[in-house]
């Protein structure tokens, strides 16, 4: 073990806790390592709604901005990372709802097209068979399963627990319902040739 | 016939798959520090307030009120200081932006975007001139070098 050991055993919910401190003391390094580092979960849990990717940009956005107004009067530093991910869900889940009413006044026509099974632009960016038959799966589970799945495969480990929270897991639940999600990914999983003939 | 995977490998292969099918947009990262910086930039200074902009220039703090702003003058101001900007087009095809700040004063002159922050400092009499800057939101910075009077900065507007 190094002398920086220590450092790297933070989690991503210290290291967030950490630069709302130094932002408070004027700091702004720290900060914005943090920005980096995390704006891809965001992006993944704001994603995980539904909201379309031009939207989700502004969200993302929006949820930074919402926090650097509320870094100075955050109680708990310790809470900044949960504060993140609960305020990127909620404003995803706003910004849905948002344009659920807009299409609603633009149109009278209802436009609720069946799902298309049709082979989408995914399997032309995936470029191995074992990918596409992840793909095809992860999408055949329930929308819970793939919010969950998605969300955590973006966690950082240490944190596992804390962003699964965010994604409106009780504590005593996130072990069993993550265990639960993928048991399913790999049952449709195994009876998928695709994914099989290449594991 | 079931193999007994592990989490992990399983969840990696997940996130690629993501990672692939919705990659984080480019930028966006930039945009929220961009957008981060000029929160702190307005919590700390005394914000100007746009006088005068020509026909087509405009400024907004909001994405979808912005318009481009190509050449002409923009002014603004908050008691005492008065910050003109003039955009025009170098003979090579890039934006500059030249300046007059008053009262006269050397001046620390910053102006940042996404991912980028330029600094140049103006002459005593507060002009000051940037060459080579890229389009894009852009917010502008300025503070005495003496230390005297108010740090001020311009609303977002779009380059």
């Amino acid at each position: 073990m190094g002398t920086d050991g220590g450092a790297l055993q933070l989690t991503l919910g210290d290291r967030a806790a950490l630069a709302v401190e130094a932002y408070r003391a004027g700091v702004t390094d720290p900060f914005t390592d943090v920005v980096v580092e995390i704006t891809p979960l965001l992006w993944h849990v704001v994603r995980a709604q539904n909201v379309p990717r031009d939207v989700a940009e502004d969200v993302v956005q929006g949820v930074w901005l919402a926090f650097v107004r509320n870094a100075g009067t955050l109680r708990d530093p310790q809470g900044a990372l949960k504060w993140l991910l609960v305020t990127a869900r909620r404003a995803a889940w706003e910004a849905v709802r948002r344009l659920r009413t807009d299409e609603h006044r633009s149109t009278e026509l209802p436009e609720t097209e069946p799902m298309s099974l049709e082979p989408g632009p995914e399997d032309e960016v995936l470029t191995s068979e074992r990918d596409r038959a992840l793909w095809r799966n992860v999408q055949a589970l329930p929308e819970r399963c793939q919010e969950i799945l998605r969300v955590m495969a973006f966690a950082d480990r240490p944190s596992y627990r804390l962003i699964a929270e965010s994604t409106g897991m009780s504590v005593t639940s996130v072990g069993a319902t993550r265990g639960r999600c993928l048991e399913k990914l790999r049952t449709l999983l195994a009876s998928d040739e695709g994914w099989a003939s290449h594991a | 016939m079931r193999e007994n995977f592990e989490d992990e490998p399983l969840l990696a292969d997940i996130a690629r798959v993501f990672r692939t099918v919705d990659p984080v947009p480019d930028g966006l990262t930039e945009m929220s520090l961009f957008a981060v910086t000029v929160e702190q930039l307005r919590a700390e200074m005394v914000e100007l307030e746009n006088v005068e902009t020509p026909e087509l220039a405009a400024r907004a703090h909001d994405a979808e009120e912005r318009e481009i702003v190509r050449t002409g003058t923009i002014t603004f101001a908050c008691e005492p200081v008065t910050v003109m900007i003039n955009l025009s087009e170098s003979p090579t095809g890039t934006m500059c932006v030249d300046g007059w700040v008053a009262p006269p004063a050397q001046y620390r002159v910053e102006l940042y975007q996404p991912g980028s922050r330029l600094a140049i400092d103006s002459d005593a009499e507060g002009s000051f001139m940037l060459l080579d800057v890229p389009e894009g939101p852009s917010c502008l910075a300025l503070r005495r070098a003496d230390g005297e009077g108010p740090t001020v900065c311009t609303p977002v507007i779009e380059l």
